[in-house]
């Protein structure tokens, strides 16, 4: 009668085992599904990012490159967003600038989810939402996943203990799992490896002459609301400084550090003849600052602990009760690239990319969802 | 360089006027002249972008150094202030060994008689302990200020520019710098 007591409390607890995991994988494999994107009228070509390493095809690693061909010869633009998917800025301005811009002149490329497998799970023991939203001005609403900093494991595993890159620098063995720490990249090496030495040679045989990696940072990490550079595009850095500076968007500078290996405004610089250049803007719903990681501190950016930080003078971007919503974080990046742009087009007219429909600054601050396209 | 030299005429076509709240009559700066960072941040890469503007003669070096340079063949020497973690890791060296290297550069120009320009030219986002120790450090042989204006809200560097009776121009955008160093070197 024990006995039949006991089995009868460990099947319980077996069902109970069985509900969670159950439940469990139904929430984690929600994150497996890419919510649309809808490319705007100035998109040509949707394009497979194994075309430049076929190995990756087919795996969680794969991932579109949208490509927005000009009438008109001119210079090549790579816009990567999503090499941390915990940063939703920067996916986000690639997805509207997909969404939106138009070339008159040159071609664009870009990777909305560079490090694909890494928007497919979010970082475990952060508490961070897996989804947010954004609403659009017909009413209907765009979902978004927030994911990790790192390839899943699922794509991945295990990591080393320490991370030995391909110039002999030695890193953190779970920076083999951050795609801005394995470019170059190599081609038979770990997935995240793969991933950048695809982004490479997308760069190499496409000819590419401008990068610019799209990211977020802690509001208390000194890169902050910066334009980080090369110092072969240093001038190119500089002059955006402070073309944005003349229209009222502060950002810094900082140059790339030559000892810091593995991030893309290194490598590609490095091994490539492009220019290159990273964005970052400040997200309260990265740093280590923040309290609960709701899906509203994500749009809006509001935190009471932040405040008080800033207060304090512990932040190295402005923060006030108004927060520092998604809107304005992608609104800074897009104006950064116009920018860019812009300046890019005054010291090589020969290599000219011209564009049209970059959504404006002050339009995106109002509201980023008048710029994504609704679902149908 | 020719394209750059047109992308700047155009951006100095269009920048608005500055601030000289600080000039002095009188005061003036020569060429050639020596540029090297204090704290290894892009300010200095910032000024020698204005500096082409002005078509000023100047050379640049990161890490310029005494005992690589004899500063008494220029005739100013600017010190362009930004302390940047990211930087001094790069030159693989810590702030002490900057500022070691930074007053001996200010010590020889003073003994040289070249004039000492301290400027910070990235505003309030350079200001900070190391930063501002920096320019503590640098004051007593500093001949003037060139600083943007959002660097000086807590009057900073108004109060080492009072205290030494040397003058300090301040300017609202980075690209304004074009005009005090028209204006300090009669450009």
């Amino acid at each position: 009668m024990v006995s039949l007591k006991r089995h009868f409390k460990f099947l319980i607890f077996v069902a109970i085992v069985a509900v969670v995991v159950v439940l469990s994988a139904f929430s984690f494999t929600a994150m497996w599904e890419d919510p649309p994107i809808i490319p705007g009228s100035g998109v040509t070509e949707i394009r497979m990012l194994s075309e430049w390493l076929p190995s990756i095809e087919g795996t969680m690693l794969d991932t579109e490159v949208y490509v927005i061909n000009g009438s008109e010869e001119g210079g090549k633009f790579l816009l990567l967003g999503g090499t941390h998917p915990n940063e939703p800025g920067g996916t986000l301005a690639a997805v509207v600038f997909i969404e939106n811009v138009s070339a008159i002149s040159g071609t664009v490329y870009v990777i909305p989810r560079s490090n694909h497998s890494a928007f497919t799970h979010n970082d475990a023991m952060e508490g961070s939402p897996q989804f947010f939203s954004i609403q659009l001005p017909d009413g209907s609403q765009r979902v978004f996943r927030f994911g990790s900093r790192r390839t899943n494991p699922i794509s991945q595993w295990p990591d080393p203990t320490i991370y030995l890159h391909p110039t002999g620098a030695t890193l953190g063995g779970g920076e083999v799992s951050n795609l801005n720490r394995t470019f170059p990249g190599r081609e038979d090496g770990y997935s995240t490896e793969k991933v950048a030495a695809a982004i490479m040679n997308l760069v190499l045989e496409e000819e590419i002459d401008l990068v610019c990696d799209l990211h977020e940072s802690s509001p208390e990490y000194p890169v902050n609301n910066a334009i980080v550079f090369h110092q072969d595009s240093a001038e190119l850095a500089i002059m955006t400084q402070m073309m944005l500076e003349m229209e009222g968007v502060d950002i810094r500078l900082e140059e790339s550090p030559v000892n810091l290996r593995g991030l893309t405004h290194r490598e590609i610089g490095d091994n490539s003849d492009a220019q290159v250049v990273l964005l970052e803007v400040s997200n309260p719903s990265q740093g280590r600052l923040r309290g609960k990681t709701t899906e509203d501190l994500v749009t809006k950016g509001i935190d009471k602990f932040y405040l008080q930080a800033s207060k304090d003078g512990k932040l190295f971007a402005p923060y006030d009760e108004s927060g520092y919503p998604l809107d304005l974080r992608v609104a800074r990046h897009m104006a950064t690239i116009r920018v860019l742009i812009d300046s890019w087009n005054m010291m090589f007219p020969d290599r000219m990319i011209l564009l049209s429909d970059i959504p404006p600054y002050e339009g995106l601050v109002d509201g980023l969802g008048t710029y994504l396209n609704p679902v149908s | 360089m020719k394209r750059l030299l047109i992308v700047l005429l155009i951006i100095g076509v269009v920048s608005v006027g500055f601030a000289a709240d600080g000039t002095e009559q009188g005061f003036v700066l020569e060429e050639p002249v020596a540029v090297t960072s204090a704290g290894q941040s892009p300010g200095a890469l910032q000024f020698t972008v204005v500096a082409k503007m002005v078509k000023l003669e100047y050379t640049f070096e990161k890490l310029l150094s005494v005992e690589t340079v004899d500063i008494s063949q220029f005739k100013t020497l600017v010190l362009v202030v930004g302390a940047s973690g990211k930087g001094l890791g790069a030159a693989n060296i810590d702030i002490e060994a900057e500022i070691l290297r930074v007053k001996s550069l200010a010590e020889a120009a003073e003994k040289s008689g070249v004039k000492v320009v301290i400027c910070n030219l990235e505003g309030e986002s350079r200001r900070g302990p190391s930063s501002d120790r920096i320019v503590t450090e640098l004051a007593p042989f500093a001949d003037a200020y060139f600083v943007k204006s959002d660097a000086d809200q807590d009057g900073f560097f108004t109060t080492f520019s009072e205290k030494a009776g040397v003058p300090l121009a301040t300017f609202e955008k980075t690209v304004d710098l074009k005009d005090v160093l028209a204006e300090y070197f009669g450009k």
